[in-house]
């Protein structure tokens, strides 16, 4: 199991994570939402041992610091950025990270094949990395991170810039991984991939934990009500109390119970030729939460990221 | 420890794989320093000929069929050497004196009269050699040995100039006043013998033949030449740093160091150059979440410029060696090879910590190599080098790198002289690894 205790960082007067706790236990997704500045980068490298935390304590699946380099042996991380050699081959680049933990002989043939199995690059596997498409590159990133097996996964915007096909092939891949047991932190921007992917998500913003539980929970939670649009055919007629306000020939009212609120209004003798139910999702968490938009915030951010990831390497 | 033994290598071959798969860098680390060293060599041919073949002189003061043949033997014998005939006795001396020739014979007058007979006291001949090539001295004392047997070969084979030699010998015995009635008739006697021995021998006899072996040897009884040696002093010019230009054979021995320096300064940029990539690609992110430490990242790096900077200064000798570089002082190439690849190696791990971005650690690294090459004989060899470019050079590596590369190929340093450079290499690849490391090791550890 992972373990994140009161954990801090700051980059001079930059609190860039502040009193975070976690616990990650195995066959669990994760998600890390937040815009890039919000500290999730910094947090993934103090799980990672890449940052020494100013206070608190990170350990491990199987125990011991992320500092200790036996330690990191439990742990696989999918940087954000491709972090590969493109001057090797895609067999290469495995073996040589396989090297790094250990893999001798028959057993880092195996695993580097199935690693390429995985990535589908068994016929590529003799071709530079130079030479493959951007998803192709961000499979072998992911499949890189797992050569060696490792109980722990940390996997930062894996699909950033890739067709929907590779959107596809590493959601199949992360879920396989999940059901064979492992622990994933899986962080992104999407909240559709977080949806379908994650059972608990973690929201962070400006270094801060804002809210940790189960989607379904977080949504009851942070959610609020259902968001119902009517277009009518015509002015309504006086006697019928509308739920919100009739403006450019739409009604629209925030409840907890679309479906009753519209059976009434059927009943009343109200007519409409539109109906939209917006039921309210992670986004609506987010922005609830942090008063702004995951896409927007994310969007903006991006430079902040870059400035982070490089105070953190 | 052990760990690190694994993968200090795994780290470095894979630097060297995408080494040898850069063809960019590739060419900065190989094909410019072959270029650089073959131009150079090239167009400075004309400060020596070029040709490491041994010149000797022979200067001909008796002038007469015997010794002409000598010297036709001398260069049948031994077509390789650059025989300088023609000269007259200053002339080949001075020669030597300056290192243009490796010896002066010299043939005096009257060498004709008694060269090759073995009747006769022995012909003497004045043999000069530069005290500098004393490894010389023994071969050319032997060839000319070998050539005087060869002439007593032909001497004995040719009939009507023994006979000759024998009646003016007898002459002269008799006309003798300080010899002794007794004596006089018994060496007559013995030469009179010796002329009916030519006499009865059959026109086709072939005469007497001087084997090898013979001609090579001074026995008691026969000796082919009294070899009188003449004392000279070596006069030669010096380059700045006192070594006699004259050491210089051919001009690869200057422009090929020169050359191997970019090469070598093309290695430890390329590798500097190359962890800043890592940093920039992500790639060092994965080595940092490796069960690695900073130290086997660090020594991966190093461990891989090493080896390229020893490849490349070997290139360059062997393909010197093939254009006839032919260094003086072999036994010094690898301590000096090793010396220079273990400073440059520092060097790389400093100039890495340099900046953040390949731009600004590519061009601190180039704009620092240009300075050292400037002042360290990079661009302009040592040898030719003002004084006060000189002094400012001591500052440089490359200063250092370059003239213990020279003093094994051409300044025939000896160790002592050698050890100055080496430990100035070492002292510098030591601070400037251990510098270099530790911050390396702070920012691959997040501490910095």
């Amino acid at each position: 199991m992972l373990s994140v205790q009161h954990v801090w960082k700051s980059y001079g007067s930059v609190q860039a994570v502040c009193d975070i706790s976690l616990e990650l236990s195995p066959g669990e997704v994760l998600g890390l939402l937040g815009p890039n500045g919000a500290g999730k980068s910094t947090l993934l490298g103090l799980i990672a041992g890449l940052l020494v935390p100013d206070r608190g304590n990170v350990e491990l699946p199987g125990g011991g610091s992320p500092r200790d380099p036996r330690a990191r042996r439990s742990l696989g991380l999918a940087p954000q950025s491709l972090s590969l050699y493109e001057g090797l081959t895609a067999r290469e680049n495995l073996a040589f990270f396989a090297r790094l933990y250990g893999l001798r002989g028959e057993q880092l043939r195996e695993r580097v094949s199935a690693c390429l199995a995985l990535a589908g690059l068994e016929s590529r596997r003799n071709d530079r990395v130079a030479t493959f498409s951007g998803g192709m590159k961000r499979r072998l990133n992911l499949a890189a991170a797992l050569v060696h097996d490792p109980p722990l996964l940390l996997l930062d915007e894996p699909t950033v810039g890739v067709d929907p096909q590779t959107r596809a092939h590493l959601f199949d891949q992360v879920e396989r991984l999940r059901d064979e047991g492992k622990a994933i932190i899986y962080a992104t921007h999407y909240m559709e991939e977080a949806s379908r992917l994650c059972k608990r998500v973690a929201i962070v913003d400006h270094g801060r934990l804002l809210a940790l539980d189960d989607v379904d929970r977080l949504i009851q939670a942070y959610g609020g009500h259902s968001q119902v649009t009517i277009v009518l055919r015509e002015s309504p007629p006086e006697s019928i109390a509308l739920p919100g306000p009739w403006q450019d020939g739409t009604v629209k009212w925030e409840t907890n119970t679309p479906l009753e609120d519209l059976m009434r209004l059927a009943q009343s003798g109200l007519e409409w030729e539109e109906t939209t139910i917006r039921s309210p999702d992670l986004e609506t968490v987010f922005l609830r939460l942090t008063g702004r938009s995951l896409r927007d915030a994310g969007a903006s951010e991006e430079t902040e990221d870059a400035r982070e990831v490089e105070a953190g390497s | 420890m052990t760990q690190m033994w694994h993968l200090v290598p795994t780290l470095a071959t894979k630097d060297l794989r995408l080494l040898y798969r850069d063809r960019v860098a590739l060419f900065f680390v190989v094909g410019v320093p072959i270029v650089y060293g073959l131009f150079f060599g090239a167009i400075s041919g004309s400060f020596r000929s070029g040709d490491a073949r041994l010149k000797i002189a022979i200067v001909d003061e008796d002038r007469s069929e015997w010794s002409q043949r000598l010297i036709k033997i001398l260069k049948e014998e031994y077509p390789k050497i650059r025989w300088r005939t023609g000269w007259d006795r200053a002339k080949a001396l001075d020669a030597v004196r300056r290192g243009n020739v490796v010896a002066a014979i010299v043939l005096p007058k009257g060498f004709g009269d008694r060269a090759g007979i073995f009747f006769q006291e022995a012909p003497e001949l004045q043999l000069a050699i530069d005290p500098s090539r004393g490894a010389e001295s023994g071969f050319v004392r032997g060839i000319l040995m070998e050539g005087m047997g060869k002439l007593a070969g032909q001497r004995m084979r040719d009939r009507q100039s023994m006979k000759r030699s024998l009646e003016d010998s007898i002459r002269a015995i008799e006309s003798s006043s300080e010899m002794s009635l007794p004596a006089r008739t018994a060496l007559v006697a013995a030469l009179r013998s010796f002329e009916k021995f030519f006499d009865e021998l059959p026109e086709d006899a072939g005469g007497l033949e001087v084997s090898k072996d013979e001609g090579e040897s001074q026995g008691p009884e026969f000796e082919f030449a009294r070899i009188e040696t003449l004392e000279l002093t070596r006069q030669s010019k010096t380059d700045a740093l006192g070594t006699p230009l004259s050491n210089v054979r051919t001009a690869w021995d200057i422009s090929f160091p020169q050359a191997t320096i970019w090469g070598i300064l093309g290695c430890a940029t390329t590798f500097a150059v190359s962890l800043v990539r890592e940093r920039r690609q992500g790639s060092l992110v994965r080595l940092q979440v490796a069960p690695i430490r900073p130290a086997t990242i660090v020594g991966g790096k190093a461990l891989a410029c090493f080896v390229a900077v020893v490849a490349v200064i070997a290139m360059m000798l062997v393909l010197g060696t093939a254009l006839g570089m032919r260094p003086r002082r072999p036994e010094l190439l690898l301590p000096g090879i090793l010396a220079t690849a273990f400073c440059f190696t520092g060097i790389m791990a400093c100039v890495a910590t340099i900046g953040r971005s390949e731009e600004a650690v590519s061009g601190a690294a180039w704009g620092a190599n240009i300075v050292m090459a400037m002042f360290g004989g990079g661009m302009m060899p040592l040898a030719f080098l003002p004084s006060w470019m000189q002094i400012i050079g001591y500052v440089s590596p490359v200063r250092w790198a370059i003239l213990v590369l020279e003093g094994a190929i051409w300044r025939d340093f000896s160790w002592s002289e050698a050890a100055v450079p080496l430990a100035v290499l070492s002292g510098v690849g030591l601070i400037a690894l251990v510098l270099g490391s530790t911050i390396l090791r702070l920012q691959l550890s997040g501490k910095r």
